[in-house]
């Protein structure tokens, strides 16, 4: 599950044939980074995030660019399409869940 | 496990030993100093949050995770008076953050006149303990959650999308 992010500052190339992404599961902070593939639609590269932290996905979980910006919206985009549209553009993301309350 | 309607039970040396192994996950490569924040006792931590408003005012808060209950249920969450390191109803009101219009959380500074706040979100240990429905989907993990998530939710709540100011002005 915590398996930690090297810092090697490669997220940022944008000509890499196999560009990282990161992943941060805010319900316990742990993180990873792996390698996608730019025709890769987000909403697979969710579903690997989730192999890689070891984690399932709860029925109420949202994913999120770093910023905090939903992504929910765009998850039939690829990377490239993500890229292309510059949005997320450091590939660094964040899964969170849902709360109740309020 | 937490369930919906039970009342969550004290065990001090539980919830010490637990913030004392999740602790180094939630602050990843970062020390207590490096993040600012202080851990006072074996089982409480001080956090300052910033919260802005308008695109240009920072508000500061300071909360205080209290583990007494931990990992079985969330912690205590509650915002303190800065300088007297503590919440007094009526009299602290602007020490809370106004969050308006979100469906996950909400702040309340004397909830149903019961003499306390309720940071009202599924990841506190008050929602719990003053009895708040909640759905299952909603309920405390702690196989999969950690006070990570309690600290997700309230800054999801200090976004500039929710975050109001504080709850009376301050002089």
């Amino acid at each position: 599950m915590n398996q930690k992010v090297e810092h090697d500052d490669d997220v940022a190339n944008d000509n890499h044939e196999h560009p990282s992404v990161e992943f941060v599961y805010l319900n316990t902070n742990a993180e990873v980074k792996f390698h996608a593939k730019w025709d890769e639609k987000l909403s697979l590269i969710w579903d690997n995030a989730y192999n890689e932290l070891h984690e399932i996905r709860r029925p109420n979980d949202l994913l999120e660019c770093q910023s905090g910006d939903s992504l929910m919206l765009h998850l039939e985009l690829t990377l490239q399409g993500l890229r292309e549209r510059k949005i997320c553009k450091a590939r660094k993301f964040q899964i969170r869940s849902e709360t109740g309350g309020a | 496990m937490a369930k919906e309607g039970e009342t969550p039970v004290p065990d001090q040396t539980r919830g010490a030993e637990a913030l004392r192994e999740d602790l180094p996950k939630v602050l990843q490569r970062r020390t207590l100093e490096e993040a600012g924040w202080c851990q006072p006792d074996l089982l409480t931590l001080l956090i300052p949050l910033f919260a802005q408003r308008d695109g240009q005012t920072t508000d500061f808060f300071l909360l205080r995770l209290y583990f007494n209950c931990y990992p079985i249920w969330p912690p205590s969450a509650q915002f303190i008076n800065p300088q007297t390191l503590k919440y007094v109803v009526s009299v602290d009101k602007k020490w809370l953050p106004k969050i308006e219009g979100s469906p996950e959380i909400a702040v309340h500074d004397n909830y149903s006149n019961q003499g306390i706040q309720l940071i009202c979100s599924s990841v506190t240990l008050e929602f719990y303990q003053v009895g708040h429905s909640v759905k299952p989907e909603h309920i405390w993990d702690e196989k999969h959650q950690n006070f990570s998530a309690t600290l997700a939710a309230i800054r999801h709540g200090l976004t500039q999308s929710f975050y109001k100011g504080p709850q009376e002005a301050r002089s």
